[in-house]
């Protein structure tokens, strides 16, 4: 960690001894460099998008699978598989799977008479192809969600019953207060996850059609291996740093008044 | 009593921290080794040379381009002269070359087995010296790895090739010297000239080719055949491209795509760079602070890009590629064609062949991009790591490499590979192999600048991805990107 903040403050090819610059590195990043902005931007968009859906998506599958119903591990399993199944393996599944003329996408899309689009070769339509794609993986989330609700106390669904509690109340005062651990820790990680974006990107798009899915990780990617600029890409690792720290800050500066603890 | 004079252990310890640290400063400001050359070492036995090979039938001559008042260089259109094939019989050991040489080339499964070869045949003429492989999957991390470590290979094979010789400036050893010395050995006229040409940089020749890639047109006999439109000639131009590849793109009743005209580039800069070439328009200005895109010239390449797409309909724009490409059948006619592709091609037993790019209104515009190799200009061994290279590119070891399928270099290694044989009768296709060697020398080299895949990529692109999207046109797409590129080379200094 040392030795990449010392490379942020130099300019560094690899193949040349490093040479100290100073502050230049985060001065071009924050004043010259609109590809920062323009990668930041594309990551947040991401977040704002993929967090609360995959969430949402994640809690309503162990809501389904929290239920004394035969088969729920057969379920289990099955929403669980993406989530093993390797980055770069997924990613070509789903370039296919978004091909315009042959792809799953867009032929279920024809049973609706809708024309697909060009998913992933149109600026307009690449980054929610991988909006999408990153909802298949909620069988992690599922799995933590499923551990909170199984964690509840049946007696307060018992006595919010008997207090007249319908369906929807019980799980707004007892399901929600009750997992609201679990939903901050999933959000957090999913807020980390967010930023760790690359192999979709890399694989599928390779940052484009005009930089619409130049995820933030992608970028730091290029400065580092492919135009060689590793004090500048190490700068840009510092500067997710602070991003992802303040992220946390905040998330659990308000977690304190939304999430409760047994204690 | 004399009190005998003392250094404690700790005294000690930091004189000796002092010390040592001093020494490395001292070896680290040292100049670099600047290399020696040294008469090259006499083999006991002369060489004989073997008997010179009868002269086969000359290609015919290709019709030299119309003069061009532009930066366009013309193009020299003779067919590869054979030389007589250098002395079969190896050299005896030769005294001299000791020590250890690394060499870090690809884990290519048929690449790995030839280089293995002739580094044992090398290390027979100089026994005195180890060559250690270093094989790695990914040739760019590993060599960035080992020069960061300060541990770069004597020999290695730069990625990007000759493309990428302005990145290789620092690192690289100034070859020079080595091939003055010896030229007579290495028989320079035997090499095609732009393989030459294009391992200079500002003086100095910091590569040595190991196999060229020329742009050329692929075609498929059969769509050809199928929608009776004769075969490409060298004499086409870009209108008669657009003329047959009309009758070549097919679509069904729903206006799917189910066979395009041509193949066109619109992800990286090797289609726009060979449009404004083939339009007489070079990329930069002559000291490369500015980049001419939005010339008339430059508006006109892209607009002629653009029309094949969107005017004369016959290659795809973004999301009508088809899967399976030229070697699938999909496209008529391959722009580029890429000799990695070649053996893809065979093994989808296409009807091929290939004539030189069309004529644009200024010249053809193809482009010549050599994979290289080079020693470091770091290298402790540097006399031996130039005899490697040199062995290296000899006869023997490219005529392995052709046999393998790689473009040849020299001249007789063409004459007794790729052009073995006569059009029609040659075992593999394509038959016109004429015609690659004749394009080879007649090859533009993309610009020698360090920056030029991150401004191509990161600058440019995003713009013609715009354009190729319809959200802008080929015009505004050259003023922006223009724009943007001339404000990045600002900032390069």
């Amino acid at each position: 960690m040392l030795a990449s903040l010392y490379l942020s403050l130099t300019e560094y090819k690899m193949v040349t001894p490093p040479r100290f610059i100073g502050l230049g590195n985060y001065e071009l990043m924050l004043k010259n460099d609109l590809l920062f902005w323009k990668s930041l931007s594309v990551t947040f968009t991401y977040a704002i998008f993929h967090i609360p859906l995959a969430l949402a998506i994640a809690l309503g599958a162990a809501l389904l699978l929290n239920q004394r119903l035969g088969g729920m591990p057969y379920f289990r399993t099955i929403f669980f598989l993406p989530v093993v199944l390797p980055a770069a393996a997924s990613s070509i599944l789903w370039w296919y799977m978004f091909n315009k003329d042959y792809g799953l996408i867009n032929r279920g899309l024809e049973l609706f008479g809708i024309e697909g689009p060009a998913w992933l070769a149109l600026s307009d339509t690449a980054l929610w192809a991988i909006i999408i794609m990153g909802f298949w993986t909620f069988g992690y989330a599922m799995v933590i969600f499923l551990a909170g609700l199984q964690a509840v106390p049946a007696v307060l669904y018992e006595a919010a019953e008997i207090d007249g509690g319908g369906r929807w109340a019980r799980f707004r005062h007892v399901t929600l207060p009750m997992i609201s651990p679990v939903l901050f820790f999933n959000l957090i990680m999913g807020t980390i996850a967010t930023f760790q974006v690359f192999t979709q990107a890399f694989i599928m798009t390779n940052g484009g059609p005009a930089n619409a899915t130049l995820f933030y990780a992608l970028y730091l990617y290029n400065n580092a291996f492919t135009y060689l600029k590793m004090g500048y890409a190490s700068a840009l690792a510092w500067a997710l740093f602070v991003i992802i720290v303040v992220l946390t800050t905040i998330n659990f500066t308000v977690g304190r008044r939304w999430v409760h603890y047994g204690n | 009593m004399q009190v005998r004079p003392s250094t404690s252990r700790r005294a000690f310890l930091r004189l000796s921290v002092l010390g040592s640290a001093s020494a490395a400063l001292l070896a680290a400001c040292a100049a670099p080794p600047t290399p020696t050359p040294v008469p090259p070492p006499k083999p006991a036995a002369a060489p004989k040379p073997a008997a010179p090979a009868p002269t086969p039938t000359p290609a015919p001559a290709a019709k030299p381009a119309a003069p061009t008042p532009t930066a366009a260089p013309a193009p020299k259109p003779a067919a590869p002269t054979p030389t007589a094939a250098p002395a079969a019989k190896p050299a005896t050991a030769a005294k001299g070359l000791s020590g250890k040489i690394t060499y870090l080339h690809q884990d290519d499964p048929t690449l790995k087995v030839i280089r293995q070869g002739f580094v044992a045949d090398f290390v027979k003429k100089f026994p005195d010296l180890q060559v250690e492989h270093i094989i790695a999957a990914d040739l760019e991390q590993k060599r960035n790895a080992l020069f960061a470590a300060g541990t770069p290979p004597d020999v290695f094979v730069p990625s990007g090739g000759s493309q990428n010789i302005a990145v290789y400036r620092d690192i690289a050893l100034d070859l020079k010297p080595y091939v003055d010395r010896d030229s007579k050995e290495l028989n320079l006229d035997d090499f095609f000239n732009k393989t030459l040409e294009f391992m200079k940089f500002k003086g100095k020749t910091l590569m040595w080719p190991n196999y060229p890639i020329v742009m050329v047109l692929a075609y498929n006999k059969e769509l050809f055949d199928e929608a009776k439109v004769p075969y490409p000639t060298n004499d086409w131009t870009y209108e008669d491209v657009v003329k047959a590849g009309k009758p070549l793109t097919k679509k069904d009743s729903a206006g799917k795509p189910l066979q395009w005209g041509r193949v066109i580039d619109r992800a990286a800069y090797i289609g726009w760079m060979n449009a404004l070439w083939a339009h007489g328009q070079p990329i930069f200005n002559d000291d490369v602070t500015k980049i001419l895109l939005d010339s008339p010239k430059g508006i006109a390449a892209l607009q002629w890009m653009y029309d094949t797409v969107y005017k004369d309909g016959i290659a795809p724009g973004p999301g009508q590629d088809l899967q399976g490409g030229f070697p699938g059948g999909k496209y008529a006619m391959e722009w580029g064609a890429h000799v990695a592709g070649w053996p893809g091609f065979r093994k989808a037993n296409l009807k091929w062949d290939i004539v030189r790019l069309p004529k644009g209104p200024v010249s053809r515009g193809n482009r010549n991009a050599l994979d290289t190799w080079t020693a470091a200009a770091q290298s402790k061994n540097p006399d031996a790591a130039w005899e490697l290279i040199k062995f290296g590119s000899s006869y023997e070891s490219g005529l392995k490499l052709a046999n393998a399928g790689y473009a040849p270099y020299r001249k007789s290694v063409a004459r007794d590979s790729w052009l073995k044989g006569t059009k029609g009768s040659r075992a593999v296709d394509p038959q016109n192999m004429e015609d690659y060697f004749v394009a080879m020398e007649e090859s533009f080299h993309m610009p020698q600048v360090a920056f030029f895949w991150e401004l191509t990529l990161k600058v440019i692109q995003p713009h013609f991805d715009l354009m190729w999207e319809k959200k802008k046109t080929p015009e505004q797409a050259a003023k922006d990107a223009t724009v943007a590129a001339n404000e990045f080379l600002r900032t390069q200094g």
